[in-house]
């Protein structure tokens, strides 16, 4: 639920909010992350909960949004951004994703909601992560663009990519993930497997949520 | 986007053209090799920091204080040139790191002070005109020595039926200054940043950027230009005047919006900013020599900015 502490978590996972205490392990070691810069060189994406307003530039074109994360890795031995590796970086990720559009040189704005967070989805898949957070993805995207959305993330854990869910949706919690935790005020108060909760039950326990108190 | 811009650019060089042959006919000194040379050479220091204009435009900042960067460096290098001599290398040398000094200040004050560019800016504007003004008191500064006043042409030679030829040193710079900046905008990582950081800064900064560090590149960048430029500046008049510069910012924002940058960030090319500042330079100057009172001058240039940026929010609204 949102003022659980649930974005301020992934934040602190993402570099951009040092932690008060704890420790973030990632692959059994202890990592300190001093900016997002680290975090992401680390292994660590982050798919914002607000694509317009976080994640994407939106008059700017779908080839610039997609390699925005990893110009780095297209720089030639001129230190300029070679072209074509741009462009075959890009189309590869058109194709794996099936994002629909007529050109990558079209503006992002172009898109439908679904494909636009496919294009953010991307943008972080190109940095080759280790672990990806994806916060809220479907709110605002339509229900076949949810379905293909959700057999991405089956496949990408498949592959060995580590996905932290955030979402008070409960059936998308129910089907999608191996662990639950459900977040209150800041901490983790309950931990528990898809299989020992009904619909209902895990409903009844985010909207416990607000009435404890 | 870059079809519009394609398009806006062709649109902005067919009125350039209807320009050029309007004054060409309608006055006899307009269409001349002697004017038109002296058309690129007076504008070409505002084409310097349009170049540099450009880049903060696109960043989605707003440089304000380059006038002044441009007259404190302008005092610094004619001292040092004329105190402790130097060459013309040294004269840029010093001006330049000025230019990147200021213009550094600027961008620690920006993002330190998480203050509108704009604001800062008038503050330095301020800060650093009225420092220069109250150390030199306004003091104009002529006696130059005489290889400084000669190094006004580069490549001369005289050919053999006596005639003098010789490209003048501030068009060189004006047409390096152009190629950088396009290079820096187009083909490096560091362009491409400019333009993400400015079309969304929240999605720049959470792709991992350097914030701080573009902003310091880009502000540096319009001080450094403002710096070098008005070393060219200095070899045209051969003085350095308090009130030369001051006073001129509005003049190359006009030119670089008339070019299609965006004054909300994440738009702009140097081909439009070149277009820009050869329509404005046109517009005055044929204005100019059809003997059109100076009254006119602004309003005509005001209706034109006004009807420039109107069609280019009109194309981007109709492409939406």
């Amino acid at each position: 639920m949102i003022g659980s502490g649930r974005t301020e978590l992934a934040f602190s996972l993402f570099g951009m909010n040092p932690p008060n205490y704890g420790q973030i392990l990632l692959e059994g070691k202890q990592v300190h992350f001093k900016s997002n810069e680290s975090a992401i060189e680390a292994g660590i994406g982050y798919v914002p909960e607000d694509r317009i307003e976080q994640g994407l530039i939106m008059e700017q074109t779908i080839k610039n949004n997609t390699t925005v994360t990893i110009f780095e890795k297209l720089l030639n031995h001129l230190k300029m951004i070679d072209q074509k590796k741009q462009q075959s970086t890009v189309q590869h990720w058109i194709n794996t994703l099936s994002i629909r559009t007529s050109s990558i040189e079209n503006p992002v704005k172009t898109l439908s909601g679904g494909n636009q967070q496919k294009i953010v989805l991307s943008k972080w898949l190109a940095t080759n992560p280790k672990i990806l957070i994806l916060d809220s993805p479907t709110v605002g995207v339509d229900i076949a663009a949810k379905n293909s959305l959700y057999q991405i993330m089956r496949e990408l854990s498949q592959r060995n990519i580590g996905i932290i869910l955030i979402s008070d949706e409960v059936p998308e919690i129910l089907y999608n993930c191996h662990y639950i935790l459900l977040m209150r005020k800041g901490r983790i108060v309950e931990t528990f497997q898809p299989e020992e909760v009904t619909e209902k039950e895990l409903n009844d326990k985010i909207i416990g949520d607000g009435q404890d108190e | 986007m870059s079809k519009m811009f394609k398009k806006f650019e062709f649109f902005l060089f067919l009125v350039i053209v209807a320009l050029i042959v309007f004054f060409a006919f309608s006055t006899e000194n307009f269409f001349t090799w002697e004017n038109l040379l002296d058309l690129l050479i007076s504008y070409s220091f505002l084409g310097i920091m349009a170049a540099g204009m450009l880049v903060v435009l696109i960043s989605g900042g707003i440089d304000l204080s380059f006038t002044a960067i441009a007259t404190v460096a302008q005092y610094i290098m004619a001292i040092t040139i004329i105190d402790y001599s130097g060459n013309l290398f040294s004269a840029f040398l010093v001006a330049g790191i000025i230019g990147i000094v200021l213009g550094g200040t600027n961008a620690f004050l920006i993002y330190y002070l998480k203050a509108p560019a704009m604001i800062i800016t008038i503050a330095t504007l301020n800060l650093f005109y009225g420092v220069t003004i109250f150390i030199t008191r306004g003091k104009w500064i002529y006696n130059f020595p005489d290889w400084f006043n000669q190094s006004h042409n580069v490549f001369s030679f005289t050919a053999a039926d006596g005639t003098y030829y010789g490209i003048p040193l501030p068009v060189i710079l004006l047409v390096l200054v152009f190629i950088l900046t396009y290079i820096i905008l187009n083909y490096t990582m560091l362009g491409r940043k400019i333009f993400a950081m400015g079309g969304n800064i929240e999605a720049a900064r959470r792709a991992g950027f350097n914030i701080l560090g573009l902003t310091i590149f880009v502000y540096s960048y319009i001080g450094f230009l403002s710096g070098i430029g008005s070393v060219g500046q200095v070899l045209i008049l051969h003085s350095v005047q308090p009130n030369a510069i001051v006073g001129r910012e509005l003049e190359v924002i006009a030119a670089t919006v008339l070019g299609g940058a965006s004054l909300a960030g994440g738009a702009g090319s140097v081909l439009g900013t070149a277009m820009g500042v050869a329509l404005l330079a046109i517009v005055w100057n044929g204005l100019i020599i059809m003997g059109v009172s100076s009254y006119w001058h602004k309003l005509i240039i005001g209706l034109i900015i006004i009807c420039s940026v109107g069609i280019n929010a009109y194309n981007r609204k109709r492409k939406a």
